[in-house]
């Protein structure tokens, strides 16, 4: 029997990426909903980068597109930490960064969605 | 008739003569090959004596003319009667030119017939001189060639209505030969191959065109030499400004009189411009479907905040909707400025218009210098001027009839990254002093988010005389990071 396809995501430490403050902030009550821990938040690219490399966090959600600018540096910070990563874009699958593997959630979307996305993501990092 | 010497048989006299064989079987079967041959050719015979004026006419030549047999007067003038007004100068002076320097002559001209109608002719003549080489005589052959004429102008007509049809069509056509020579390039694609017809027909695309164009150009030819009906393909070429143009090309296969493809035909529409506008439209359905996703997002956002915060129905109806109120006020704004951006004035009079903005204008003031706010930050900007004025409306300067509110901006230095800052203050007074709510609600946490959207820092003062927010956001859009 392999592992348990969601995995609980009590105590998850998240580290949220999203320019929109009112889904940002909307995330991160989701987040806290779920159990979660907003470990960090950050809405443009420098910021979001820093905490990508340094913040301690279990996995990532990042919105693709970030006042203009294209998240796949931070995508890639995290993939380097061996972290996994959830996409949010408004721009279809298309616009997700092609060498970062993640589960891909379309806006708008509803909490079970993320939910089970994150789930999904931890469950691929225990395989 | 037709010896030179003028001892041929007259019109008038008959040629073939009476019932009775003439005695010169020879000179008769001569004759009546002639006659045969004139009947079959559709031609008459002349011969006009100098000395005497006497012409006379074989009796094809009166049939031509129109004449009953014998009608003709047998002068130079009866002649020149039945001549057309219009040829008659030409035609004389082309008999005259030969009296005067001998030899031959061949003109066409049309006749009048006695009944008006217009024949076209050709005569032939040929100058005889006496031992003395005195011009003696002039004989020779006159041909109906009204048919040739017809198809002639018919022809020419029809060559002037393609050229006509093809200068006026808006595109560009050509022809070429089975071998890919031009034959035939309308104006307009003169002007698109830069070659005009003198250095265009009789050469073929690799004398006109880079390699790689014309090898394209070669190609399709080929195909569409082999295909029936013709084949539709694009086909680009790069103009003189450097532009590569698309265009939508028939090429189709022009067949002889046997059948076989002798000709190319070719028609291009240039839809250059077409493409354009298409992949623009493309761009812009992608970025109208995910402004809304975005949009419809952000209200999802604003619903979930919103119920955390006030999940009593009454009460939630009335925040979202003022909210969403906001939302499509800013969006508007932008719509205005073709989602260029939104100027700060604007933005900050569009969210407190519905504060008294528009009712009390003396209790508010606005001021700062033109700044240009991009569209995400615009609505950023929206949103949370839209909270400060809602709890200033309910609690703070805007709820007293005395309460004075003040927004005002200024640009600054950024401390980091070079630019410019703007520096907006938000600043009520009134009699109601200000405090720090107990939880962090909606529209702190929300002016706290935008900070860090926006590139800036946000402090909120509570001062006795009301609430003081200061918002400080990058003018111009950071650099790209680099990784």
């Amino acid at each position: 029997m392999g592992p348990p396809l969601v995995t609980p995501l009590d105590g998850l430490r998240v580290l949220v990426v999203e320019d929109e403050p009112m889904l940002s902030l909307a995330l991160q009550d989701t987040l806290a909903d779920l159990g979660c821990v907003v470990a960090g938040a950050a809405a443009r690219l420098e910021p979001a980068l820093r905490l990508a490399r340094e913040l301690n966090f279990d996995i990532a959600v990042l919105d693709i597109n970030l006042g203009g600018e294209r998240v796949d540096p931070v995508a890639e910070a995290v993939a380097a930490r061996r972290l996994p990563v959830v996409f949010l874009t408004g721009y279809g699958r298309a616009g997700v960064p092609p060498h970062v593997p993640g589960q891909v959630i379309e806006k708008p979307y509803q909490p079970a969605i993320l939910e089970a996305a994150l789930g999904r993501a931890m469950g691929k990092r225990h395989e | 008739m037709s010896s030179p010497d003028g001892s041929g048989a007259n019109a008038r006299t008959g040629a073939a003569g009476g019932a009775s064989a003439p005695a010169d079987i020879g000179a008769y079967l001569d004759e009546e090959h002639l006659r045969l041959a004139c009947e079959a050719g559709r031609l008459g015979t002349w011969e006009w004596t100098l000395a005497t004026d006497a012409v006379t006419w074989s009796p094809g030549l009166e049939a031509m003319h129109g004449r009953a047999p014998g009608s003709f007067d047998g002068t130079f003038a009866g002649v020149q009667e039945d001549m057309h007004p219009e040829d008659r100068d030409r035609v004389l002076a082309t008999i005259a030119g030969t009296l005067e320097r001998g030899g031959d002559y061949q003109v066409e001209y049309r006749i009048v017939r006695p009944d008006g109608a217009v024949r076209w002719v050709e005569g032939r003549g040929k100058l005889y001189h006496d031992a003395a080489g005195a011009p003696v005589r002039m004989i020779g052959v006159c041909m109906d060639i009204s048919e040739r004429k017809r198809a002639e102008a018919a022809l020419r007509e029809s060559e002037q209505r393609f050229a006509r049809f093809m200068e006026q069509f808006p595109g560009l056509a050509w022809i070429k030969d089975a071998e890919g020579r031009y034959v035939y390039a309308n104006d307009g694609a003169q002007r698109a191959f830069r070659t005009p017809e003198a250095q265009l027909y009789g050469r073929g695309d690799d004398e006109i065109f880079p390699p790689d164009t014309a090898a394209q150009f070669r190609d399709n030819d080929r195909r569409a030499l082999a295909s029936d009906l013709g084949i539709q393909v694009v086909e680009t070429m790069e103009h003189e400004d450097g532009v590569i143009h698309h265009s939508l090309v028939s090429k189709f296969p022009i067949y002889g009189a046997d059948g076989r493809a002798r000709l190319i035909g070719g028609m291009a529409v240039d839809i250059t411009d077409r493409r354009h506008t298409e992949e623009r439209q493309k761009l812009l359905l992608a970025e109208l479907n995910h402004r809304v996703k975005n949009t419809l997002a952000i209200v999802q956002s604003i619903a979930a905040l919103t119920l955390r915060e006030t999940p009593e129905p009454t009460a939630f109806n009335a925040a979202f909707s003022a909210r969403v109120a906001a939302l499509s006020r800013a969006h508007s704004l932008l719509t205005r400025e073709l989602w260029q951006g939104a100027a700060l004035a604007d933005i900050v009079r569009t969210a407190l218009a519905p504060f008294g903005g528009d009712a009390r204008p003396e209790a508010i003031d606005v001021d700062g210098p033109p700044v240009m706010v991009k569209p995400n930050a615009a609505v950023t900007l929206s949103l949370v001027l839209h909270e400060l004025a809602t709890n200033a409306a309910k609690h703070g300067a805007l709820a007293t009839p005395e309460g004075r509110l003040d927004v005002s901006w200024t640009l600054v230095a950024s401390e980091a990254g070079g630019g410019q800052d703007v520096d907006l203050v938000w600043r009520e007074r009134s009699d109601r002093p200000a405090r720090a709510p107990k939880k962090q609600g909606f529209g702190s946490r929300l002016i706290a988010a935008s900070a860090d959207q926006l590139g800036g820092t946000v402090e909120l003062g509570y001062r006795p005389d009301g609430i003081e927010a200061r918002l400080r956001f990058k003018l111009t859009e950071p650099a790209p990071a680099t990784t």
